[in-house]
């Protein structure tokens, strides 16, 4: 379809446009749309991590209620930003559900504060200090699939807030990442946890931003004149 | 006989199904549809002229052609429709950078006021619109009850339209706040 000029009259185009109609198949609802991902991320998140040179921990983790918590909070936060980006993938009015991500973020955070206040909440005693990079580094690289997934998901769709879906949507993948990275990870110090599981969340979703302001915005802009 | 409320929901369905009949229906009422919305957003408030109206209403129709497959038939039409030409229109603003600024107050000063014509007990409002300073109260009922635009208000009242605006849409904010209207 060429540009729209100021020379092309309504009936001209409304012409057009009818000649030019073919049946679509109208897009999934969200929740099938997100049970997909959620497969698919699944699927690709376990397959990635069997690669990790680190062995499984479940020291004392297993019957610790701090892990159980954060691990509910990070797969709530997953659910809850996937699903908020798929309903924002096609034209919304406005925008409603922030608040909650915003509060599923705050209740992780919450669970971590509550652990530097109670030593072994989060079960066994450090058994190694490992380096932050480390963690970040794996989250971001099991979280990347599943990201990719998302995406080109989302842009099947017509986003009228793609900054907002790309941000729900990296913050989704980063948070399957840091799911897969709770059961490996060795270090169960609450500021490691902030700063290296939580704080590569909220820098996948900063990426995000700027992929969706990329990757999805263009969805609706038509050629300008 | 088909709800006239769902009447373009059923045809976009229909031309989602390849249906040219329906689809062409669809395009007409939206584009009065969408002229209207693009005036009640920029003419009105003495931002923009008819050919941008008309710019963004055929450049809107594109984009719901293009969007078709996105538009979920177990929800209204007209919503969807809206939620692309809000997108075209702050595109369309954003575009035009040295308006900007005055560009999303008029945005802001038009969102404020759909609400408060969409606020049902008239009386309290009327009575929440008394209640304004003198100033303001006066520059509400120009533009509300003798639909005069922007720039008209601000040669009666001696103001430019920058200040009309900014008072107007504090009047608004203020009325809305009293009234418990959220925009």
């Amino acid at each position: 379809m060429k540009p729209v000029s100021p020379e092309v009259h309504d009936e001209t185009l409304i012409n057009a446009l009818v000649a030019e109609l073919a049946p679509v198949r109208p897009m999934a609802k969200t929740a099938l749309r997100l049970k997909h991902w959620v497969v698919l991320a699944t699927l690709i998140a376990g397959g990635s991590s069997l690669f990790f040179t680190r062995p499984l921990s479940w020291a004392g983790k297993l019957q610790s209620l701090g892990f159980w918590l954060e691990m509910a909070a990070i797969l709530a936060l997953a659910l809850g930003a996937g699903r908020l980006a798929f309903v924002y993938s096609v034209p919304q009015p406005r925008m409603r559900g922030t608040w909650t991500i915003l509060g599923l973020a705050g209740v992780w955070i919450g669970i971590l504060l509550a652990s530097s206040m109670a030593p072994g909440f989060f079960g066994a005693p450090n058994e190694v200090h490992s380096h932050g990079w480390v963690c970040m580094a794996s989250i971001l690289a099991t979280g990347f699939l599943p990201g990719l997934a998302m995406f080109w998901m989302l842009r099947k769709g017509a986003s009228t807030f793609p900054v907002a879906t790309g941000l729900f949507g990296a913050v989704a993948a980063g948070a399957v990442g840091a799911a897969v990275l709770q059961v490996y990870c060795l270090n169960r110090d609450g500021g490691h946890l902030f700063m290296a599981h939580f704080g590569t969340v909220a820098l996948a979703g900063l990426g995000g931003l700027v992929v969706g302001k990329l990757a999805l915005r263009p969805a609706l802009l038509t050629p300008s004149k | 006989m088909a709800d006239p409320d769902r009447k373009l929901t059923t045809q976009m369905a229909q031309a989602q199904a390849g249906n040219r009949a329906a689809y062409r229906e669809v395009l007409t009422a939206s584009l009065v549809l969408l002229k209207k919305y693009f005036y009640s957003k920029l003419v009105r408030w003495g931002g923009a002229g008819a050919e941008t109206i008309d710019d963004l209403a055929q450049e809107t129709l594109l984009a719901v052609h293009q969007a078709r497959h996105t538009f979920d038939a177990e929800r209204i039409f007209e919503p969807w429709l809206y939620a692309i030409a809000r997108y075209k229109l702050i595109d369309s603003l954003r575009r035009k950078r040295p308006n900007v600024s005055i560009d999303h107050k008029i945005l802001q000063i038009a969102d404020s006021f759909s609400a408060l014509e969409q606020f049902e007990n008239q009386q309290e409002l009327d009575y929440a619109l008394k209640d304004l300073p003198e100033k303001q109260r006066r520059l509400v009922e120009m533009v509300r009850v003798e639909n005069l635009s922007i720039r008209e208000v601000a040669t009666r009242m001696g103001m430019n339209e920058s200040a009309v605006k900014v008072a107007v849409h504090r009047a608004v904010k203020s009325v809305q706040k009293r009234l418990g209207v959220q925009s």
